[in-house]
């Protein structure tokens, strides 16, 4: 066969009175020149390509050598992992969609993945307040199926329309530093003011017009909250897990702004209206700050069946325990800013309790005269006290199956004689008294030998005592001087380099 | 009393009792092997190294500190820890998988809900769930772009694909 230099074949000229049968086979043999340079230029565009592709293999080559790389975990772990990256910002799922097609698969073959809403109002470094729009819940609401969900609300950056006095400072100095003024004379005028005028430390809040960008947000924010009660509230009814943290508003601290009582002065009452519907599901509830949930009104007609309920003492007062069903069921109860003895009162209902937090407690004797609170918690396993203060004169606890108890504080602290199993003692010391420790070595400052006797007073007959925030070195020589106490079985603490030790043990490893 | 370990590239490791103990499978394992060796076909000696150090460390580990503010610090690591698992990416997935394979939840993930009694008087520590929290902490604020810059991920959708994509979940881009 003859192939012409251009690729194309020769034309030949052949005499015309061949016999058919040879004419059939020229034709044919035409055919199979034509197919042949066909496949001769699908060689050279091949060959082509290969030369191009040897010279990117270098190139390659130098990118990580990753042997076991993500694309290698199975989906079961890598769904664990979206979970812990979306924790805190589960909007930016959408992120996570566009990685890859496998992500895209797992993630939208995930109900679990989707059933965690978080509208949480976020300060970008610019200062810009942002929240995603309600197409995000309408997402987690269709492709979390009929998953349980738990919601995240967190407004705690939504502006007030009230702002201090520092605050327009603050504002009128950013305007004027944006346009390039010198601003030397109005801070020291107003650092003057500050150091001088005795009236300064007094609150004072100015109503301001909300800007447009503070109505948007405030909209958006109300319309993500009727997103959640949609369909007549049908998406409530899935919800087994509830936080929610209001506006931190001047509401709650000026007088003055809660004296015109109107929707309008009470924002966090309108933006959380629309959650009027049951939530039979909901076993964990968190609230912190102003939060006036319409389902736990006094006329909401539910009764909430909450295992773990974590609150401020004055929500803890609202909450109509009797009228309800709560009191069977609760758990778990974290209870926040108890300042007097009636914000512990309903505690006496509650037997059921199975852990029991008070966090930041500050009731005085001379403030709270009268006789000493009993509570009765027959099944209480875990007891952690947060920064209580001295309770010891005013309440007692009996709590005969208690395995743990955690206590956190910064000074001694006159026990409160409960019995249990296992003595967690963290003293949350400041920095200097850490310097302290530094400075002198083992010799640890009086507070710190106090706030021990006051662990080993806790302790009981516990078996266990772990001990946080003392030194390992300081924690040794006070058991070296101190009588232990027969029923204890293991002192442990946390070193420096964050292990844990052992510093005294009768429990042969 | 100790007990051998021979990884997949025929190494053999000497292990306290106390610190394989930490490991479930090989837990599981110790009870029917008896005085014999136990193999470890789908770990190699490097990443068996790494995961012992770990156990090694977090021997005598009650819980993590109470810790009030563990909604916002869900994936806190602690330092020790942070500096465990600063490895290369492909001893990092090693890792991962091996805890998988070990069935050694801590060191993949958090086993909630242990009261902390328990893991005194047992000393089964869990130390948190730092391979996929590393991992999560990488994805974390990141770009698609980013991630599959940091991972090596090849981005197989189309253009029309992707934009579409994008304009289905794009709640957040305007926040």
């Amino acid at each position: 066969m003859q192939v012409s230099s251009t690729g194309k074949p020769v034309r030949r000229s052949y005499r015309t009175d061949l016999p058919k049968g040879i004419r059939n086979k020229i034709k044919k043999l035409n055919a199979h020149e034509k197919r042949i340079i066909e496949l001769q230029n699908t060689i050279i565009g091949l060959e082509t390509q290969h030369g191009i592709v040897n010279t990117k293999f270098p190139l390659y080559q130098i990118l990580p050598n990753c042997i076991t790389n993500i694309n290698q975990l199975p989906s079961d772990i890598l769904i664990i992992i979206f979970e812990l990256a979306l924790r805190g910002c589960h909007p930016d799922i959408n992120r996570l969609l566009r990685v890859s097609r496998r992500w895209h698969d797992l993630i939208l073959d995930t109900p679990s993945l989707w059933a965690r809403i978080e509208l949480i109002t976020r300060k970008e470094e610019h200062g810009k307040i942002t929240l995603p729009d309600e197409s995000y819940v309408q997402a987690c609401h269709v492709r979390s199926a009929n998953a349980p969900l738990r919601i995240f609300l967190d407004y705690r950056n939504l502006p007030s329309r009230y702002i201090s006095e520092q605050q327009q400072m603050n504002r009128l100095l950013h305007l004027l530093r944006a346009e390039g003024a010198d601003v030397s004379l109005l801070t020291e005028l107003w650092e003057k003011r500050r150091m001088h005028d005795d009236d300064f430390d007094e609150p004072a809040w100015y109503s301001t017009t909300r800007s447009p960008a503070h109505s948007t947000l405030f909209h958006r924010a109300q319309a993500l909250v009727e997103e959640l009660a949609t369909d007549d509230g049908e998406h409530m009814e899935r919800w087994i897990e509830a936080s929610f943290f209001g506006p931190l508003n001047v509401d709650h601290e000026s007088e003055d702004a809660w004296s015109h009582d109107s929707d309008e002065l009470h924002p966090t009452r309108e933006l959380l209206s629309s959650l009027e519907w049951p939530t039979p599901n909901l076993v964990k509830l968190h609230l912190s700050g102003g939060v006036p949930l319409p389902l736990l009104d006094e006329d909401a007609e539910q009764e909430l069946q909450l295992e773990e309920l974590d609150i401020t003492d004055e929500h803890f007062r609202e909450v109509n325990l009797l009228t309800g069903t709560l009191w069977e069921t609760l758990q778990r109860l974290h209870l926040r800013n108890v300042n007097c003895r009636c914000g512990l009162m309903p505690l006496r209902y509650l037997e059921f309790l199975e852990e029991l937090t008070i966090n930041s407690c500050t009731l005085y004797y001379h403030d709270e005269p009268g006789s000493i609170l009993t509570f009765l918690f027959p099944h209480l396993k875990r007891l952690t006290f947060l920064d209580v203060g001295h309770m010891a004169h005013l309440i007692r606890f009996i709590s005969p199956t208690l395995e743990e108890l955690y206590v956190r504080t910064t000074s001694e602290m006159p026990a409160l004689l409960i019995p249990t199993q296992l003595l967690i003692w963290e003293y949350a010391r400041d920095s200097s008294e850490q310097k302290i420790e530094t400075l002198s070595g083992v010799k640890a400052p009086e507070a710190v030998w106090k706030t021990l006797n006051s662990a080993f007073e806790w302790l009981g007959q516990a078996h266990g005592l772990v001990i946080y925030g003392v030194s390992e070195k300081v924690i040794s020589a006070y058991l070296e001087d101190e009588e232990i106490p027969e029923t204890l079985d293991v002192v442990q603490t946390q070193c420096r380099d964050g292990r844990f030790q052992n510093l005294f043990s009768r429990v042969s490893e | 009393m100790s007990i051998t370990i021979v990884t997949s590239d025929n190494e053999q490791f000497c292990v306290e009792k106390l610190v394989a103990q930490r490991i479930a499978l090989i837990e599981d394992m110790v009870e029917n092997a008896g005085d014999r060796p136990i193999p470890l076909p789908n770990v190699t000696a490097s990443v068996l190294r790494k995961i012992l150090e770990y156990c090694e460390h977090h021997k005598n580990d009650p819980l993590p500190p109470y810790d009030d503010g563990s909604r916002s610090r869900t994936t806190h690591i602690s330092e020790w820890d942070q500096k465990f698992i600063t490895v290369d990416q492909e001893m990092l997935f090693e890792i991962i998988l091996a805890a998988n394979y070990l069935e050694m939840k801590p060191l993949l993930y958090v086993r909630l809900n242990v009261p902390r009694v328990q893991c005194l008087t047992a000393c089964n520590a869990v130390a948190g769930d730092i391979g996929c929290k590393t991992v999560a902490n990488m994805i974390k604020g990141k770009s698609p772009e980013e991630i599959r810059k940091l991972f090596n991920i090849v981005n197989n959708f189309t253009p029309e694909e992707e934009a579409q994509i994008r304009k289905e979940a794009e709640w957040a881009e305007d926040r």
